[in-house]
């Protein structure tokens, strides 16, 4: 193996990983002195960026913060696309009587589509406005949630 | 804790402010110092925080499950970290008030390399090589190595597939490794 093809596939390494999961690597790093120093060089890189430090915070911050917070309300939570069918489907169901005629009951059915696709398009638009608004977005942000810790000693 | 949390999150979302308050002295470290990396600017990461906590108050209400409350606040404080680089640009990385020259700004991280790669000069080139990263490089450096995140907690954060993910990490350590060559050298 040579120097280009060692460093190709040591590169593709996880973090910290050993170069002796790539077969034929160690062996050429061990007779190389040039890459040797390359992957030495490759594993301080992994220590410094390890050791991107916690600034401190401005001591102003929360006072600042949470003036502005106490300053909004929080919005209120408007119907979703299910929810928000729903809703439709128990207005069609009080405001469209029972025995019609079937011309108008069409008609009213119609019309009830027009009005859903109407909030279908609205929380639409507003979960592209807000992708925290989605519900399989959040669903995989829980999981990472009880994964991930935040650094500094807060988190869940 | 974990329960703690939930139930402080719960409150939160029914529109109890204090509880709202409490979660802020949790989160408000690690906010500010995703913003701070991602943004390399004081001032711009102490109004992306402010921006971040507004914005997770006025929210709160939809948020579905209270567990991913700190995946939810870290994704807002991405989004709006790249909402500010968009009208920044490029233009400044870190401003005259920046811990590179004053040792008091900045903390050494806890389990990290010795404490003299934490500041000094390797310290400075660091952040300033990172200034040099695309935003999305640079999110996947910061969520790596200073949120500690794994490959598909990220991808899941930035909403991408984990492949771009490790794709993006790799070429990113390869410009690091181009801008630090001289400090890498043992």
């Amino acid at each position: 193996m040579n120097c280009t093809s060692t460093r190709r596939r040591l590169r593709g390494l996880e973090r910290g990983a050993s170069a002796d999961v790539v077969p034929g690597a160690a062996e050429h790093l061990a007779e190389c002195p040039a890459c040797r120093a390359w992957w030495a060089g490759r594993a301080r890189l992994d220590q410094v960026l390890a050791g991107l430090s916690q600034p401190v915070v401005p001591l102003e911050l929360r006072a600042r913060v949470l003036d502005a917070v106490a300053r909004r309300r929080p919005r209120p939570v408007y119907l979703t696309g299910r929810s928000a069918a729903v809703a439709v489907a128990v207005l069609v169901a009080v405001l469209v009587p029972v025995g019609r005629p079937r011309g108008p009951r069409v008609v009213a059915v119609a019309e009830t589509e027009f009005r859903s696709d109407s909030l279908l398009q609205q929380h639409a638009f507003a979960v592209s406005a807000d992708p925290l608004a989605d519900a399989a977005s959040m669903h995989a942000l829980a999981t990472v949630a009880m994964r991930a810790e935040w650094p500094g000693g807060v988190g869940q | 804790m974990a329960e703690q949390l939930g139930e402080v999150v719960e409150r939160a979302r029914r529109g109890d402010s204090a509880s709202f308050e409490a979660l802020y002295d949790r989160f408000e470290p690690g906010v500010y110092g995703l913003c701070y990396h991602l943004l390399g600017d004081r001032d711009a990461a102490m109004d992306a925080t402010q921006e971040t906590f507004v914005n997770a108050w006025e929210r709160i209400g939809r948020l579905r499950h209270v567990e991913a409350f700190s995946a939810w606040l870290r994704r807002a404080a991405i989004n709006v970290c790249r909402h500010r680089r968009r009208k920044l640009g490029r233009l400044s990385w870190f401003s005259e008030h920046e811990p590179g020259g004053d040792p008091e700004e900045t903390l050494a991280s806890t389990g990290g390399p010795p404490d003299d790669l934490a500041r000094g000069e390797l310290s400075q080139q660091v952040r300033e090589a990172l200034g040099k990263l695309s935003t999305a490089h640079r999110e996947v450096v910061v969520l790596h190595y200073y949120q500690g995140l794994e490959l598909k907690d990220m991808a899941v954060t930035m909403g991408v597939a984990v492949g771009t993910v490790k794709s993006r990490l790799g070429r990113a350590r390869d410009h690091l490794e181009r801008l630090l060559t001289p400090y890498l050298t043992e």
